[in-house]
C-alpha cells in the first residue's frame, strides 16, 4: 500500500493505491487520524486502490464519524469495480459522496 | 473423470501469516489457472475467517497451528480452515444488526464475517475434535 497526500485549497486529499488490509490498515489509519488533528475537509482517492478488506473499510468508517463530528466533510473518489463492491458488501456505500474523478469530486466541495 | 486439485498450508495464528495465505491464494489461481474474477474475493473471504481466528480464538499468548486446505474440481473452489480454538460458528453469527445501522451508530464489529458470507457461494462450519472447521465455497 502506498499512501500520498496532497492539499488543493482546503481539500485534503489522501490518494491510496495497492492494497489495505490487516497487515497495512494501521499506517492509513494513523494518517487519517494526525490530518483530522489539523484538516475538516477530506477527499480520497481511490483509484489506484485494488483491494480493501474490512480492516480497511474500518478505517473508513472511523474517519468518517470523527469528521462528520466536526462537522467536516469526506468524499471519495475512482472506486474500481471491485473495490465498490467490497463498500457495498458493507452496507457502506450510501455514507460516501462518491465521485468518478478527482476533478469533479474538488468541484463539488462547497 | 475431473481430477480434483488440492493444496494445503499450516500457518500460526498471527497476523504477520496473511502474506503467506495470500501467497497461497495467487500461486493457486496461477497454477491452476482459475477464472480471475472472483480473486479478490476468495482472498477477502479467506482473510477475514484467518483474522477472526488470530484475534478472537485464543486467549493466551502461544503460538497455534491454522491449517489451511484449498481444493478445486468443477469449477468449485473449497477452502477449509481449521484452528483448535474458542467455538465460533460464523454461520449463524448474525452482523445485520449493525450493517443497516446509521453511520453514527456502526460499530466495527461483525463486518468481515457479513461480507465472507456476502461473496462466498456457500458457507459451513463444523466443530468436530474440539476444532472449528470452516468450509467457504464458491463456484469459479
Amino acid at each position: 500500500m502506498k499512501i500520498q497526500e496532497t492539499k488543493s485549497n482546503d481539500v485534503y486529499i489522501i490518494s491510496l493505491s495497492g492494497k489495505i488490509d490487516t497487515t497495512n490498515y494501521r499506517s492509513f489509519e494513523e494518517k487519517i487520524k494526525k490530518a483530522l488533528e489539523k484538516e475538516s475537509r477530506f477527499l480520497i482517492d481511490c483509484t489506484n486502490l485494488e483491494y480493501i478488506s474490512s480492516a480497511g473499510i474500518r478505517v473508513f468508517l472511523m474517519a468518517l464519524k470523527a469528521i462528520n463530528n466536526k462537522n467536516g466533510e469526506l468524499k471519495l473518489c475512482g472506486l474500481r469495480e471491485e473495490t465498490k463492491e467490497i463498500f457495498d458488501l458493507s452496507g457502506f456505500s450510501d455514507f460516501f459522496d462518491t465521485y468518478f474523478s478527482q476533478d469533479e469530486a474538488l468541484k463539488s466541495f462547497s | 473423470m475431473v481430477k480434483m486439485r488440492t493444496k494445503k498450508i499450516f500457518i500460526i495464528n498471527d497476523i504477520s501469516e496473511l502474506v503467506k495465505i495470500n501467497t497461497c491464494i495467487e500461486e493457486i489461481f496461477n497454477e491452476w489457472e482459475l477464472p480471475l474474477k472472483n480473486k479478490l474475493k476468495i482472498l477477502l473471504a479467506v482473510e477475514e475467517i484467518f483474522v477472526n481466528i488470530v484475534n478472537y480464538a485464543y486467549d493466551d499468548d502461544l503460538k497455534h497451528k491454522i491449517d489451511v486446505v484449498f481444493s478445486y474440481k468443477q469449477k468449485l473452489l473449497t477452502i477449509n480452515i481449521s484452528d483448535k480454538g474458542k467455538a465460533f460458528d460464523p454461520v449463524i453469527y448474525d452482523a445485520s444488526w449493525n450493517i443497516s445501522r446509521p453511520v453514527e451508530e456502526k460499530e466495527p464489529g461483525g463486518i468481515g464475517i457479513h461480507m465472507v458470507k456476502s461473496v462466498m457461494t456457500e458457507v459451513r462450519y463444523i466443530r468436530q475434535n474440539d476444532q472449528n472447521i470452516v468450509t467457504l465455497k464458491k463456484l469459479l
